[in-house]
């Protein structure tokens, strides 16, 4: 593997690990599998990209379009809570529904961002060369989400959230309103998914609106990944893993990719991720207690 | 003797020498698709026999490393990366997000884009003549007057046409938007129906039944890959539909002034022997397919139109380079 | 502390299964008093506990608590000063989550700590004074994950709980009922110790007879829906099982065919 070939898989690594932490935060602390970054990464996606071609400058549309992530958490929360709609329903709605959102949007599947000045362009003003640019901010942005969601779920709302996740009538029973939990979760999820589209967009060259298939895939697989082979209780460990985990999927998909030796294609990835959803979504089902159950009218 | 055996070996000597730099002379090309569907295997294999046609073969003078992202843009974004650390000859990029995400990467290595339909608003140009830069290619924009003509020929009663799309394909999206800017001066109206995904292919068909008097299809992957429920569809229902290119043609649709994804396999090869041969992309104009001689034919499909209702005149059968 | 007036609730309303489980309940409790509740299958103790508590709506009457109409309050408003134990050891606590977390949370029941640190010097201070009156060594283990600790322990876990902080009020819903003899022993001498200890006003909804006169200071029978027997104070301090059951019959003019209130 060249030495291009690993930076590369380094800054996509980098660009979902917040979609990581996203997924952290749905999957595993709030126990809701959420859907929606199929629809929200690429909306982050398209907003920043909207809103540069229209001259807005690149720092203010990407902030703009990790908020926008939020409002598709919202949604999804609005689905699930309001409207009692399955939690991994609600989130496959709205991604369905930001697919239209998002081409209308842009007003085209297509936005392209090539020789436009970005958020790394600073970095490349400083000399850093144009390849490297991205992974000088992107290191920055994850290190400031990561310590930013430790310090979170470490405050009292945060171990709110993760009680209504582990226990729903406990954490009722003690005060936590469980909805706003998720409405909280889903949103900080999102509004992180979005923005790593948004920074991802402005790698890649362009937003494109079939950019979210696959996406919760790879972040699933790096959160799985991540807390297999680094396994903790303690949170902040937990998160590092998440972020870790999305860097070693890439390298891994890299090295598949240039050992043609290994006989691995693209495609062949698509199972071995799929196979990782199919754990990480047995996990808590597992661990769930029959606390859903108890209490019943005598 | 000894003078003859001094000259025999010094002449085997230039040949070996000969020999070993011609083999060191191996160009790489490394190619890069979006998605591997029929159509554009196409165009990979008329790459790959354009090049034959140059004289670079593979496993000879030419190393080629074929890699689809399966429609995943972080998979697309790190082949990208790893053709740039193994430095080829030619990046050539199959599709618009492939050709965007390298463009994006570098600006040293050489790259032939094609199948992209609008090189200028994707950015992957600044500008069509001389561009400047590494990168210059093929553009797949479909000559769109010329096709309704046909259309118009074969269905002369014509006052509404359908139109059948992935409105997620920029190249898709462009044809139609062109179709409705001319349909009220050709004299009909037009009435889409998007499809999401393969899947949605037949009920996107199904939706203009009876309210269409002709189908379109602009150059979609997506709808190319479910072409044939369409075109049953289109039987049962007396339907004709015309499409933008000939395999789609040969596959059940009636007519169309359209170019062959082999071709442009080909003609991107042209390029990409320019740039072996030591032409800078930059210094080459974008090409339009359909301007480019001889690319454009009339290709129709007797069998098919006649269970779709619709007869072909004879002086049409005639000037049809290809009669299926 | 606790006042019920005409309190009913009928479930499934207008259809083939309408229940009447509560109805024309009055039943006024004083602060720190310890009552508890009896009653067969059926009878309506749950759903007394749950309309306490608020996780089902009257149909008719009010609830009133610290002398505040609380009838339409969710359980998440409630909390503030009503805490409840389960009979699962499971549903009172957080397994997958430490010991000192598990008291976090619930100190946050009665002072919600926003976005502040969760786990302080101070909320650690008390989970170690608080833990330490178990007498289960909990104290030493605070990081240690609830799941490993066994269903007696974690009973006694979410007594110290459901008691901290302003918590004024505590339900019990046969919370010693999943628990082996000597674990129900020790957590139901817990109780007696703790609620005594803060003032708590207590309600206990027991299967057995003998637990519902050995512990605390009055005990009310619910039958069909209905308090059938209210009984404190000298009367019931010197009742055995058997003349209770008589009473109850005496009241309600029928066979108590429940085994379960006979053998305890």
């Amino acid at each position: 593997m060249s030495l291009y070939a690993f930076t590369g898989a380094l800054e996509t690594g980098l660009a979902f690990a917040l979609v990581a932490l996203g997924a952290y935060l749905t999957f595993r602390v709030l126990d809701f599998p959420d859907l929606t970054v199929e629809g929200s990464f690429p909306l982050g996606a398209a907003v920043a990209a909207k809103l540069m071609v229209s001259g807005v400058d690149a720092w203010t549309a990407t902030i703009v379009a990790g908020l926008t992530g939020c409002l598709a958490g919202f949604a999804t929360a609005f689905l699930n809570l309001k409207l009692r709609i399955l939690h991994i329903l609600a989130g496959i709605l709205t991604a369905i529904a930001l697919y239209s959102v998002n081409l209308r949007i842009m007003d085209r599947p297509n936005i392209g961002l090539i020789n436009m000045t970005t958020v790394y362009t600073p970095f490349e003003k400083l000399g850093v060369p144009s390849l490297y640019a991205p992974m000088v901010l992107l290191l920055i942005v994850v290190i400031v989400a990561k310590i930013a969601v430790d310090l979170f779920l470490g405050t009292g709302f945060g171990l709110a959230m993760r009680a209504a996740g582990a226990n729903p009538r406990m954490a009722q029973a003690n005060g936590i309103q469980v909805g706003r939990m998720i409405v909280v979760g889903l949103a900080i999820a999102n509004g992180l998914t979005a923005l790593s589209g948004a920074l991802f967009a402005q790698m890649l060259g362009a937003a494109d609106v079939s950019m979210g298939i696959g996406v919760i895939v790879v972040a699933l697989a790096a959160v799985i990944g991540g807390t297999a082979l680094m396994p903790s209780r303690l949170i902040p460990l937990l998160t590092l893993s998440c972020v870790l985990g999305s860097i070693l999927y890439r390298i891994a998909l890299a090295l598949a990719l240039s050992s043609d030796a290994i006989g691995l294609t693209a495609s062949d990835v698509n199972v071995v991720t799929a196979v990782l959803v199919a754990v990480a979504l047995w996990v808590p089902v597992r661990k769930s207690s029959l606390l859903r159950r108890a209490g019943g009218a005598k | 003797m000894a003078k003859t055996l001094l000259a025999f070996t010094s002449a085997l000597f230039c040949l070996a020498l000969g020999a070993s730099v011609y083999a060191a002379d191996v160009k790489t090309m490394s190619i890069i698709t979006m998605n591997d569907t029929p159509q554009l295997l196409e165009v990979k294999d008329g790459l790959l026999k354009g090049l034959a046609a140059h004289g670079y073969t593979e496993g000879k003078n030419l190393k080629v490393d074929f890699k689809s992202a399966q429609g995943n843009f972080g998979t697309a974004q790190q082949i990208v990366r790893q053709f740039i650390g193994e430095k080829p000859d030619v990046i050539v990029t199959i599709t618009t997000p492939t050709s965007q995400a390298a463009v994006a990467a570098t600006k040293e290595i050489p790259i032939i884009f094609t199948t992209v339909t609008d090189p200028l608003k994707s950015k992957l140009v600044t500008r069509l003549k001389h561009p400047g830069g590494n990168a210059s290619g093929i553009s797949d924009l479909v000559p769109t007057e010329r096709q309704l003509d046909i259309v118009k020929e074969i269905v002369p009663k014509l006052k509404r046409l359908g139109l059948v799309y992935d409105p997620s394909l920029d190249n898709a999206r462009s044809t139609v938007e062109s179709i409705k800017a001319l349909a009220p001066k050709m004299g009909f109206t037009t009435v889409e129906s998007p499809a999401m995904g393969l899947n949605n292919v037949p009920s996107a068909g199904q939706a203009l039944v009876g309210r269409v008097d002709a189908i379109f299809v602009p150059n979609d992957t997506t709808v190319y890959g479910a072409f044939e429920s369409l075109v049953k569809v289109a039987q049962d229902a007396k339907l004709p539909i015309f499409t933008a290119e000939r395999r789609s043609v040969q596959r059940g649709a009636v007519a169309t002034v359209g170019f062959d994804f082999v071709d442009m396999g080909k003609r991107t090869a042209d390029m990409v022997d320019k740039v072996f041969k030591g032409t800078k992309p930059g210094d080459m104009d974008v090409q339009y397919m359909k301007d480019l001689p001889n690319s454009l034919a009339l290709y129709v499909n007797k069998e098919s139109a006649e269970k779709m209702g619709v007869k072909l005149s004879p002086a049409l059968l005639k000037r049809a380079a290809q009669v299926f | 502390m606790i006042g019920v007036e005409n309190l009913g609730v009928t479930f499934n309303k207008g259809t083939a299964l309408e229940n009447r489980a509560l109805h024309g309940v009055n039943l006024t409790i004083a602060a720190g008093e310890f009552v508890t509740v009896i009653g067969s299958n059926g009878a309506g103790k749950s759903t007394l506990l749950n309309l306490l508590a608020g996780e089902i709506a009257p149909s008719t009457g009010r609830i009133f608590m610290n002398g505040t109409d609380v009838t339409s309050w969710p359980v998440h408003r409630r909390s503030a000063i009503l805490a409840r134990m389960f009979q699962d050891p499971r549903a009172g606590i957080c397994e997958d989550m430490s010991i000192i977390e598990n008291i976090a949370i619930a100190a946050a029941r009665t002072a919600p700590r926003g976005f502040r640190f969760a786990i302080t010097d101070d909320i650690r201070r008390a989970a170690v004074e608080r833990l330490t009156m178990l007498g289960l060594g909990l104290e030493k283990r605070l990081h240690d994950r609830v799941a490993l600790l066994s269903g007696g322990q974690r009973q006694a876990m979410a007594l110290i709980m459901a008691t901290l902080g302003t918590t004024k009020v505590l339900l019990l819903d046969e919370h010693t009922a999943a628990l082996d003899p000597a674990a129900a022993e020790l957590v139901m001498n817990l109780t007696r110790e703790v609620v005594q200890k803060f003032g708590i006003t207590t309600v206990m909804v027991t299967h057995s007879m003998r637990q519902a006169l050995d512990f605390g200071s009055r005990t009310i029978m619910l039958h069909q829906g209905q308090i059938i027997l209210d009984i404190a104070g000298a009367e019931r301090a010197s009742l055995t099982v058997e003349q209770l059951v008589r009473m109850f019959r005496r009241k309600e003019g029928s066979d108590i065919s429940d085994d379960q209130l006979l053998l305890a």
